[in-house]
């Protein structure tokens, strides 16, 4: 008796947390496929009546009249800056990675304390002096700017989760593979690599997510077309004075999505990536 | 191997990584120090004189600054300890064998992997006085009877920004504290049930004890977050009203950008800089820790 009460007191408790986390949620993507004219009404119409597309339209092909739709290329440029980023700091945090797992060498200590750093500066401080730096270089607006940013901020990110995954395979499999005749790359990049490749994975969704989501320094760097991300476009569903709520939501879906898809495969690493190794998942 | 070999191939490992933040990161950080020390306002001519140490004196006798103190303070102090308590809560419920287990914990995580630009728009939606999900709730429940302006009013605007936050980062306290309690050893609970000890005995003497380490990184990881907070309450308020909502990031933008005084604005953003520093020396001292105890 006793052992079903609590059965029943622990589906209670957790309905109330899952629908704390949900509803917010769930809101936004019902208010992406509403009428426009039911959300901006009072009483509200909870459930959608008349469900429609025309958000949706509104977010990635501009309204009737507009010349262009602006979001679709924000939505562009987010996936190019984060893809570049991605395949860039994976290059440059791996090898470091490796360095740190398997080498011996004096300031390892200092320099990990240099990496946490990076991850940890505010990033609308770091945006203010690299406004001025890439004014002088010419890379002011741009998505090689930009990505150049992200790559700096997640090669420290790579490198200690990649260091997490090369510590989890035993050193003899390198001992062994010189035995065999490989050099020191040969072994890294012919044998202890393609053991790694789930870590490989997992850590390269985890920085298009964090490029992906990444709001102060675009905000700050991005000012037109040519560069600008969805996260700080979708500001301009608000306009001055009139807010598309429609389209907001519909946007926000769609950036959303990649969060959906991706978190169930990687939660296992994300808390070994945020707590900067220190905690295994 | 080869020791010197291995000292070449280190280098050649490593320093791609370090070219590339130094390049991007401690070379802007060192030129932002500098800014800090100069009267340069944005787009204006003759300004970028050195001033020495003016905009920190500036800094001392401005009262927003220690407004912008103050919230950080409030902000931290009621969102860090609703995150651990909820987030301990659903850790230690999740750490169950219940059916969709995994599922489970998949849903309570996402709101943490969208982006929070994202959620301060959404929530800002939510908050709306007059068609937000949150006070139509209210209504709905005859909680309220007139709307509450959230975001507008000064007293209230903070508290939408901690709500925000618990929502967004609750979800990382429970993922920590889960992995902690996945960690611990069996014996001592074997131990305890043999001496008889009540559940709630055990989970006082035993488990909070053993879980004491991951919960102090989880706790200075999160002070460290709200420390350089910026995306939702820009988003939200952009500070206001009054500044009521500024924190260091957004006041460090107003400054910088909004109004142009750039050089004051370094000088500010050198001291969020400083405080995140002194955070992540305490949070690095932790981390050692626990990797020795392993």
């Amino acid at each position: 008796m006793k052992g079903r009460i609590n059965i029943v007191v622990l589906g209670i408790i957790l309905t109330i947390f899952l629908l704390f986390f949900t509803i917010p949620t769930i809101w936004i993507i019902l208010t992406s496929i509403r009428d426009p004219n039911e959300i901006n009404i009072i009483p509200i119409i909870w459930f959608p009546k008349n469900v429609t597309n025309i958000n949706y339209i509104h977010a990635i092909f501009g309204y009737t009249g507009a010349a262009e739709s602006r979001f679709l290329y924000y939505m562009f440029n987010s996936f190019l800056a984060a893809s570049i980023s991605t395949a860039l700091a994976l290059s440059i945090g791996t090898i470091a990675g490796y360095s740190f797992s398997r080498f011996r060498f004096n300031a390892k200590d200092k320099l990990f304390f240099i990496l946490i750093l990076v991850r940890a500066i505010p990033g609308i401080s770091l945006s203010l002096p690299l406004l001025i730096f890439y004014n002088y270089l010419g890379l002011s607006d741009t998505i090689v700017g930009l990505a150049l940013v992200y790559t700096a901020l997640n090669t420290p990110f790579v490198t200690w989760m990649m260091s997490g995954f090369f510590d989890e395979i035993p050193k003899e499999i390198d001992e062994a593979s010189y035995i065999d005749g490989c050099n020191t790359i040969n072994a890294f990049t012919k044998v202890i690599l393609p053991l790694t490749s789930h870590g490989l994975v997992a850590t390269s969704i985890f920085i298009f997510l964090l490029s992906w989501n990444e709001f102060p320094i675009a905000f700050v760097l991005t000012t037109t077309l040519s560069s600008r991300t969805a996260p700080v476009g979708i500001f301009e569903f608000m306009s001055q004075f009139y807010i598309d709520w429609g389209g907001m939501a519909a946007a926000s879906t769609l950036l959303m999505l990649p969060a959906f898809i991706f978190t169930y495969w990687v939660q296992k690493y994300i808390i070994r990536g945020l707590t900067f190794g220190a905690i295994k998942g | 191997m080869n020791k010197r070999l291995d000292k070449n191939i280190t280098l050649f490992f490593i320093s791609p990584a370090f070219i590339i933040v130094f390049l991007i990161v401690f070379f802007p950080l060192a030129l932002s120090l500098y800014f800090s020390f100069t009267d340069y306002v944005l787009l204006e001519k003759d300004t970028g004189k050195l001033i020495g140490l003016n905009n920190y004196f500036n800094l001392i006798n401005d009262q927003i600054f220690y407004r912008v103190l103050l919230n950080t303070v409030i902000i931290m102090s009621i969102a860090i300890n609703v995150e651990f308590l909820l987030g301990l809560g659903l850790a230690v419920l999740v750490n169950r064998n219940f059916k969709g287990q995994k599922l489970y914990r998949t849903i309570i995580l996402t709101p943490m992997m969208i982006s929070p630009a994202v959620v301060g728009l959404n929530f800002k939606f939510l908050f709306n006085d007059l068609f937000g999900l949150f006070n139509n709730l209210l209504f709905l429940f005859r909680l309220i009877d007139k709307p509450i302006a959230w975001l507008i009013d000064p007293a209230l605007a903070i508290f939408s920004i901690i709500i925000t936050d618990i929502w967004q980062y609750t979800p990382f306290m429970m993922l920590i504290l889960y992995a902690g309690l996945q960690a611990l050893p069996r014996e001592p609970y074997e131990a305890a049930l043999v001496d008889g000890a009540s559940s709630w005995q055990i989970f006082t003497k035993i488990t909070i004890p053993l879980l004491r380490p991951v919960i102090l990184i989880a706790l200075t990881i999160r002070s460290l977050d709200i420390a350089r907070l910026f995306d939702i309450i820009m988003i939200m308020t952009g500070g206001g009203p009054a500044h009521r909502t500024e924190v260091m990031g957004t006041y460090v933008f107003r400054l910088a950008i909004q109004d142009r005084m750039f050089g004051y604005g370094n000088a500010m953003a050198y001291i969020s800089i400083l405080i995140t520093i002194a955070f992540v020396a305490y949070l690095f001292k932790q981390l050692k820790a626990t990797k020795l105890e392993r």
